[in-house]
């Protein structure tokens, strides 16, 4: 390699020989991928060295595999098909990445680091909203398919053919695209559902319901969904790093049946003096997990303002919640605030995100991703995974091995994806953020990705029939559950 | 020499006018829309950049024209690559030679198209993409009729056909149409036929094509032009459309004959009268001067000339919002707002800031954050400026871009200010800006460069706070509480009661932030409105020291009240003498729609 880089520089450069400096510190690189974990299906984990470098070369070394390629500049791009047979090949195991940079006549060698691939891949896909940071208003916004093995990006939804419409909340039961709620706000409001190739608009406000349904999770049987009914608002902070907070005014849980197009507004999940969000049911449908705190004068009592995470028993066959709820982990015994829990499809761990108060933890730098550990009740912070900034919204792939979530520890303001392989103790490795092919893409790029979700299969509903869908006039107005008002 | 000689060194000459005419306007009459287009766009020189285009149509027109848009930030740059512009616009329309018959003709046709680009160019919402786009069309329709084999260049053609739109967008319609004419004048229409009907046909097709790729609507993928205006007006085809009866028309008409020289010179007389109409007309339409002249007082905030700002705004005495808006600002930076609020235009307190939401246009919205900025809100700035990004016209707005690096300098958010810094460094002429910038990042206390960071880190507030976008009174309030120093802030906090007609907040206010008693007066605007709570009971006389007004104020006061009582309290015989005090404001303004 020493040899085959002095050739190549001395070709390209000025004339002379160059030299090879050896270090013993680690290249410093972005993203960094250095020790981290990754399935053996993941795109190229393409890279740029910080700093200003003419040229720089890499060799990838696997157990039988080898790649080494030269760069100009300073951005390493990994070809997918070399990438991707070395990886496959690699399973279980490791692969060692050198990386040597070129300034002026001096090759420098850094430090050998390694990637860790698993025998466990992630769901094959991943759907997520692109938006650029704004608090209160959006222009450009999408839902869009990217695919973890590549780098093939495919449109859900987009604001171009839906100009004025807030998109959020694509639901997807078992990770699977085959059915999906999709939550659109403003222009086209309203709730698409697609069941069984069958695509409707639904008008969800109904009976006592203050606003339409919002944040949705379905049922394992797919008959149920259930969401939050928010009424939200978006408040500044004056000073300091915080700079917005979304204030829940109002918020109840409903269940949505999807075959009699009926909604049950359990009594117990709709509390006049609590706040109730975030719903998640178990793996086996027959919990119902979600987060509620006692209502609070807002946004004067903001900071007071603090989830307990909660569960309810469900019963499917006659879709009611038990009478009594369980307080899993108080607020008051924490002194935290809880969010977005999501189980993970083996039904042993419970993720939520924890922040100092408030239920939008996206706008809290304090916010971490926990993890529970549901036989046994402990709870920890997944250390490992956390960052001083905002992490939020995760979503488990199908075999409960990598979660995904988002983050905005690489400046604070924009969120990336980053994923996460939890290994058969229950540990978290390195998560490593989501890769793309330009390797300065996260530089520039001024829109956040958030609310990642993991699909195991290409979506199956073309954007402009979910457009046509949203714009249609006629929609399914849902009602309230038989015998109630 | 000849008489068609001589038409042709007339037509040159009047082109010549034209061009320079156009010139002289954009750089002398237009020059700040130019600067402000500039700041509406990002262009950076990376690969990864060019790769942005691609998931649209007019991908090459789109490019190039936000390549010659950034020369619009250098003086008479973009005057001199709008008038090059239509000069190759004006050059290869001429060499399409129509209408059929001889080359002065076509000279002078080709004028037509060129003015009524200059007139949409003066519209904000018509971007140089459609010029660079229209020339695109007509050179690949040069490049296919200089094809002479016949099935070589109809080939030529349809293969074509998709390019054009993919890199000129809808107007390739004028390429087809103008290829088309050419074959049927050439060929005859019947066996041209068996070429229009499948080339209409796929013109069709095409753009229903692009809908799915590029996710556009049916109108946006049929009209597309530039994806700063997506759904563009009629005005922006005209230029094309003016086209459109030249190049059908031979098909039906036969050419005429050669024209006399005298017969030439009145045609010639006829042509320069109907320019001079259509420009003069599209001038008087379509040209936006007070645009310009509140885009000048933009212009002159942004760089901090304050009393420039003031002088021009006293020789305007515009009656418009953002004008009262960038009024407000120099005179409230220069410590003269409440001594000369009323000297100028005032829409009630809607002057003093603008507010931030779907109903405002990307214009407002993209000033909306200077305001905060000079109060020292930084917080609320960064968010004005987060929308302005999010609703400038790609998205991408190399001034909020600017204005986000340094707001989060001054918050000590150092790795976002350290991406729009490292974006702002690939652009060709912020580059520098960048770069100085950045020295903030590493440690800034020794750079002299940094004074303008500690002296807005003085003002910013220190105790967080919630508060509701739109805030105004909060604002500053929380402000003052913060640094009780920050007499802009203090002036816009009274004025904004004073403007609201709210004297009792005004008294409330005064009592608690006002700390600027000197030997002098107080300000004109807050001696009339206390001399008025004075005689309601509402101040007490004793709680000013006789030095703080001047003495005919007092007089005039008692003036204003005798005259207003003895003619029933009706303002036109109080217009004259009082029509710049408070208290014909507080009795006789209300607030009427823009």
């Amino acid at each position: 390699m020493i040899i085959l880089a002095s050739l190549l520089s001395a070709g390209c450069s000025r004339p002379g020989k160059t030299e090879m400096q050896t270090s013993d510190s680690w290249p410093v690189i972005f993203p960094d991928y250095k020790g981290v974990t990754v399935p053996p299906d993941i795109a190229p984990l393409n890279f740029m060295l910080t700093g200003d470098f003419d040229r720089c070369s890499v060799e990838i070394s696997g157990k039988d595999q080898k790649i080494t390629r030269y760069f100009r500049g300073r951005n390493v791009t990994i070809p997918g098909a070399s990438w991707s047979k070395l990886i496959y090949g690699n399973r279980d195991g490791s692969i060692i990445f050198t990386v040597a940079a070129l300034k002026g006549r001096i090759w420098k060698k850094f430090k050998p680091f390694a990637i860790h691939i698993t025998d466990e891949p992630a769901d094959d896909y991943l759907v997520y909203r692109l938006l650029m940071p704004g608090f209160q208003n959006w222009n450009r916004m999408g839902i869009y398919q990217r695919s973890v093995s590549g780098f093939r990006v495919r449109t859900v939804l987009d604001s171009r053919i839906m100009p004025g419409t807030c998109m959020n909340c694509h639901s997807f039961p078992g990770n699977d695209p085959e059915n999906m709620v999709l939550h659109l706000r403003e222009s086209y409001g309203g709730t698409l559902l697609y069941t069984n190739g069958t695509l409707e608009k639904l008008t969800t406000r109904t009976g006592r319901m203050f606003a339409s349904a919002a944040f949705p999770y379905w049922h394992p049987s797919k008959r149920y969904i259930a969401f939050s009914v928010n009424r939200v608002n978006q408040i500044f902070h004056a000073a300091g790093p915080y700079r917005a907070t979304a204030l829940d005014l109002r918020s109840d849980i409903v269940l949505y049946d999807v075959k009699e197009h009926e909604m049950k507004i359990p009594p117990q999940l709709s509390a006049e003096n609590k706040f109730e969000t975030f719903p998640c049911f178990s793996p086996d449908g027959k919990k119902l997990y979600f987060c509620s705190a006692e209502e609070k004068k807002l946004p004067a009592e903001l900071k007071n303002t603090r989830y307990s995470l909660c569960s309810v028993d469900f019963d499917e066959e006659t879709g009611a919640f038990g009478s009594v709820t369980d307080t899993l982990i108080s607020s008051h015994a924490t002194g935290k605030s809880i969010s977005i829990p999501r189980v993970s499809p083996n039904g042993k761990y419970l993720m939520f995100t924890v922040s100092d108060y408030g239920a939008f933890p996206s706008y809290n730098p304090e916010a971490d991703l926990w993890i529970m550990d549901l036989e046994t009740g402990q709870y920890h912070p997944a250390d490992s995974i956390n960052s001083p900034e905002t992490e939020s919204y995760h979503s488990w792939s199908s075999n409960s091995r990598w979660v995904a979530f988002s983050s905005r520890r690489s400046d604070k303001l924009f969120s990336d994806i980053y994923l996460a392989y939890m290994d058969k103790d229950g540990d978290f490795h390195k998560p490593f953020l989501l890769p793309q092919k330009d390797p300065e893409f996260y530089g520039s790029t001024l829109f956040s990705f958030n609310l990642p979700e993991f699909s195991v299969r290409d979506f199956p509903v073309d954007p402009y029939r979910l457009a046509k869908a949203a714009k249609s006039r006629s929609s399914l107005q849902v009602q309230p559950e038989t015998g109630t008002h | 020499m000849a008489g068609s000689d001589k038409n042709m060194i007339r037509v040159h000459v009047l082109t010549g006018a034209v061009l320079t005419g156009c010139f002289v306007f954009f750089c002398f009459f237009y020059r700040y829309h130019i600067w402000f287009e500039e700041q509406m766009r990002i262009f950076l020189l990376t690969p990864g950049y060019f790769m942005t285009y691609l998931d649209k149509p007019a991908i090459l027109s789109s490019f190039i024209s936000d390549f010659l848009t950034q020369f619009f930030y250098l003086t008479g740059g973009g005057a001199v690559v709008i008038t090059v512009s239509l000069f190759i616009f004006w050059f290869l329309v001429k060499k399409l030679n129509i209408p059929e018959g001889t080359g002065r003709n076509a000279a002078l046709y080709a004028l037509l198209p060129v003015l009524l680009s200059w007139i949409a160019l003066m519209d904000f919402e018509f971007p140089l993409a459609a010029v660079v786009s229209l020339i695109i069309s007509v050179l690949c329709t040069l490049i296919v009729r200089g094809i002479r084999n016949r099935l070589i260049r109809i080939a030529c053609f349809f293969v074509l056909l998709p390019v054009v739109y993919l890199a000129a967008g809808s107007t390739f319609y004028l390429f087809a149409l103008a290829c088309l004419s050419y074959e049927i004048s050439g060929s005859g229409m019947r066996r041209s036929l068996s070429l229009a009907v499948p080339a209409i046909i796929i013109m069709a097709l095409i753009p229903f094509l692009a809908m799915d790729l590029f996710h556009l609507t049916g109108f946006q993928a049929y009209t597309w032009i530039s994806d700063s205006k997506r759904n563009p007006r009629f005005l922006h085809f005209l230029p094309m459309i003016s086209l459109v009866p030249a190049l059908i028309a031979p098909l039906f008409v036969k050419r005429r004959r050669t024209q006399a020289p005298a017969e030439e010179s009145r045609s010639f007389i006829i042509v320069v009268f109907a320019a001079l109409a259509v420009l003069t007309g599209g001038v008087t339409i379509f040209a936006d001067f007070t645009l310009e002249k509140i885009l000048k007082l933009d212009y002159e905030a942004s760089h901090e000339n304050w009393q420039k700002v003031c002088n021009l705004a006293s020789r305007y005495q515009l009656r418009n919002s953002l004008a009262s808006y960038y009024t407000n600002m120099a005179l409230g930076k220069l410590g003269l707002l409440p001594e000369k609020l009323l000297e100028f235009y005032q829409p009630a307190a809607t002057g003093l800031f603008i507010p931030v939401n779907a109903d405002e246009n990307y214009l407002t919205i993209t000033f909306s954050n200077e305001v905060y900025w000079q109060l020292g809100d930084a917080n609320a700035a960064q968010h004005s400026a987060l929308l302005g990004m999010i609703f400038s016209p790609h998205s991408r707005n190399v001034r909020l871009m600017k204005r986000l690096a340094e707001i989060n300098l001054v918050n000590g958010q150092y790795d976002v200010a350290a991406k729009y810094i490292r974006i702002l460094e690939k652009t060709l002429y912020h580059r520098k800006w960048a770069q100085n910038r950045a020295k903030l990042l590493m440690g800034w206390k020794l750079l002299p460069e940094a004074s303008w960071l500690a002296s807005k880190r003085d003002i910013i507030p220190v105790n967080d706070r919630l508060k509701l976008a739109g805030d105004y009174k909060g604002t500053l309030k929380m402000l003052i509480d913060d640094h009780p120093g920050n007499s802009m802030a203090v002036d816009y906090l009274l004025c904004y009661d004073l403007l609201s007609k709210d004297l009792d907040s005004f008294t409330a206010d005064f009592r608690k932030y006002y700390r600027q008693h000197g030997i002098g007066p107080l300000p004109r605007v807050y001696q009339e409105a206390i001399l008025m709570q004075i005689a309601a009971g509402k101040f007490r006389h004793e709680e000013f020291p006789d030095h703080m007004f001047n003495p005919g104020n007092i007089r005039r006061i008692a003036d204003y009240t005798r005259i207003f009582a003895g003619n029933d309290g009706k303002g036109s015989a109080l217009q004259k003498d009082f029509g710049t005090t408070y208290w014909f404001y507080y009795h006789f303004a209300s607030l009427k729609r823009e």
